[in-house]
């Protein structure tokens, strides 16, 4: 294993510090922050180093809305409530970015994930402190939920951790595994630098990483590779980059001295070296603070050319640890990727080619059976996996059934009750959901020619791209299916009861209410036409009330490209 | 995708007709849906992505009949192959190109194996 630089940034702005720091003492480090951080990225990408961005989840908000919509239900019930940031997002802080630019920060995370070699992480959503009085595991698993939710949506898929303020416990880190965040940035091994609570980093503690910081007090922290713990990657830090001091400015020169001879050691020991700071740190005297990360960089280069130092995320630690230190599932996993997906599609091809019509019924059965084991219990596949385990986590149980049912878009909702009531997890909405569509596509499928090789080509989009990714409009093609089969035996009230009924789970698939009219009767253009003239106003009516949520979602795309539904925000 | 298979059927719908009268109505129906469907891809391409959706099955369906109809018995086995290798490339060049497929699908996991 070669010697690494990595570098990670605790993005928070303004939330991080909320708590014990006022925005009139404060707040001019964090507008400066908003400087400075596309100057580090400038020098990261000129220096082609790589880097792991830890981004609070607020941060990935567009407007105050989004924030609170987002937000767990369970919140975390701290002892000291100033830890809590929901109050100020209700109270204090501003509409959006333009308005209140210290707890707003979209447009740079989007700047930083336009920068090549920069990792998206997360801080969780509400820089959750895990060691402080009153918080739970299970708060802090529902403000993970909204960080990988809220995320997700943004187009990242956070698969780093970095705890606020450093504090964890095994019981937090298997937790992440839980949600699919296999990695997470530990503490230094020596004592000043063990997890603690706020009240525990006394005077003395921090004295002794003060002094850590010039000299090896607390000895080397570099390492020769990740290891496990809790079965997630612990990349551990080496070394808080302290900001310049105006005031100490000598003691500013013999910390960055230490880290460059730190820097040096580990590059000889082909070992890794993890460099950790925040992005507000360099919000106050930015000139000398990026002078300081300039001889960093300028270091590292050196160290490139004579001794192979690499830059390094910590997603490519442990990309190029686990090999070594995962289990052999992982290592299958990570091997296979999409090979997995090219040999079931085969398979299914292969099927269809060779089994003739007459013989279809048992392999459609058994296709149907591996398929929905494959879309069922898939964890963390689909780009509406979080949104949709976000949802799931806020719905409450029939507090009230005929306001469950009666919603929006009732069929899903009322589902998601459904699992819930019986005392299921997630995994079983999707198995459920994957149940109900194969069941859709198979009846569909057998009352045509070539049935196995329908469901093969079905594979590749309906299955993959829709069902393992929006849910409900997958349930609702489903029955669009079932109503094709009805329109092709001229069953008008069934070809729209089927239509209806899969509007209950997107409602869009209402638009296609016309056909009713046309089964059963020769299709023309011009009747075509006439059934839209007849059905569309009641279709504009059953749509009305999703029209807004639609416009905001595919077309203007309010909430990104990767959303495909599932939203956490338009429906609790 | 989707406007290959209306096109087709377009030039070939009297044959359709002929040896599938059963489905022939419901093929018609969603062609004249997918050829509707070219001005959505001005008002937003998410929004006929997501329309697509719905009509892609029936395409699946016509693409199915069409190799059917298009080929001679004799040549069977390449009129099955034919929409089954247009599916198969269309997955390699998504799997390959796409921001989606990279970071939502790969590595596929299972609870199974966790």
């Amino acid at each position: 294993m070669g010697a690494r630089l990595i570098i990670s940034l605790d993005f928070e702005l303004m939330w991080g510090v909320r708590d014990h720091r006022s925005v009139t003492d404060y707040g001019d480090a964090v507008l400066g922050a908003r400087k400075a951080l596309p100057a580090m990225l400038k020098r990261f990408s000129d220096a082609r180093m790589r880097a792991t961005w830890a981004a609070v989840g607020l941060l990935f908000a567009r407007n105050r809305d989004e924030m609170l919509d987002h937000a767990p239900k369970l919140r975390p019930a701290y002892t000291d409530p100033r830890l809590s940031p929901y109050p100020a997002i209700e109270r204090e802080i501003g509409r959006d970015e333009a308005d209140d630019p210290l707890y707003f920060g979209r447009s740079l995370l989007d700047r930083i994930s336009d920068t090549d070699g920069q990792e998206i992480a997360t801080h969780t959503y509400s820089h959750y402190y895990c060691l402080e009085g009153g918080q739970t595991l299970e708060a802090f698993d529902a403000d993970l939920a909204a960080a990988c939710a809220i995320a997700s949506e943004a187009g990242h898929r956070p698969t780093s951790i970095v705890f606020p303020r450093n504090q964890m416990t095994v019981e937090h880190i298997a937790c992440c595994l839980r949600r699919g965040v296999t990695c997470f940035r530990g503490n230094p091994a020596a004592f000043a630098y063990r997890a603690r609570a706020g009240v525990d980093n006394t005077m003395s503690v921090r004295g002794l990483r003060f002094l850590d910081s010039v000299v090896p007090i607390a000895g080397r922290h570099s390492f020769a590779r990740a290891k496990l713990e809790a079965g997630a990657a612990d990349v551990p830090a080496s070394r808080f980059l302290r900001p310049w001091n105006r005031q100490m400015p000598l003691y500013s020169r013999l910390h960055v001295d230490h880290v460059l001879r730190e820097m040096q050691h580990a590059a000889r020991m082909g070992q890794s070296y993890h460099l950790w700071w925040h992005p507000h740190n360099m919000g106050r005297n930015t000139s000398q603070n990026l002078a300081q990360l300039d001889r960093i960089i300028d270091a590292f280069k050196r160290l490139r050319d004579s001794h192979g130092m690499e830059s390094a995320s910590m997603a490519d630690v442990v990309q190029a640890d686990l090999p070594v230190t995962s289990a052999p599932s992982e290592r299958l996993k990570d091997r296979f990727g999409m090979l997995i997906y090219f040999g079931v599609y085969s398979i299914l091809v292969l099927q269809a080619m060779t089994v003739p019509d007459r013989k279809a019924n048992p392999f459609l059965l058994l296709s149907g059976f591996f398929l929905l084991w494959f879309m069922g219990t898939r964890y963390w596949v689909g780009c509406d996996f979080g949104g949709y385990l976000n949802r799931f986590d806020n719905t409450l149980i029939f507090r009230d059934f005929w306001e469950t049912v009666l919603r929006e878009e009732a069929g899903f909702q009322f589902l998601i009750a459904s699992v819930k009531a019986s005392g299921l997890g997630y995994m079983w909405l999707n198995v459920v959901a994957s149940f109900i569509l194969l069941l859709c596509i198979l009846i569909f499928c057998r009352n045509h020619r070539s049935p196995l090789m329908i469901l093969a080509l079905m594979f590749p989009i309906m299955i993959i791209q829709l069902g393992m990714s929006g849910l409900r409009q997958a349930l609702a093609m489903g029955f669009l299916l079932l109503a094709s089969v009805q329109f092709m035996r001229g069953e008008r009230i069934w070809t729209g009861a089927m239509i209806l009924t899969g509007s209950l789970f997107h409602a869009s698939a209402v638009i296609f209410l016309p056909m009713a009219f046309l089964a059963g009767r020769p299709v023309s253009t011009l009747r075509l036409i006439g059934a839209l003239l007849v059905l569309s106003p009641a279709a504009a009516f059953l749509l009305a009330d999703r029209f807004d949520v639609y416009t905001d979602r595919y077309i203007d795309q309010i909430y990104g490209d990767m959303v495909s539904g599932g939203l956490a925000s338009d429906s609790y | 995708m989707i406007l290959v298979p209306a096109v087709l059927f377009l030039l070939y719908q009297k044959r359709m007709r002929e040896k599938f009268p059963e489905v022939y109505d419901l093929l018609k129906l969603f062609t004249l849906i997918t050829l509707s469907l070219i001005p959505v891809a001005i008002l937003s391409s998410i929004a006929l992505h997501r329309l697509n959706f719905y009509v892609m099955p029936i395409s699946i369906l016509t693409f199915v009949y069409l190799s059917l109809v298009i080929f001679p018995a004799s040549q069977r086995t390449l009129a099955r192959f034919l929409p089954a290798a247009a599916y198969g490339a269309y997955s390699l060049v998504w799997f390959s190109m796409s921001r989606h497929a990279s970071s939502c699908y790969l590595p596929y996991q299972s609870y199974t194996f966790l």
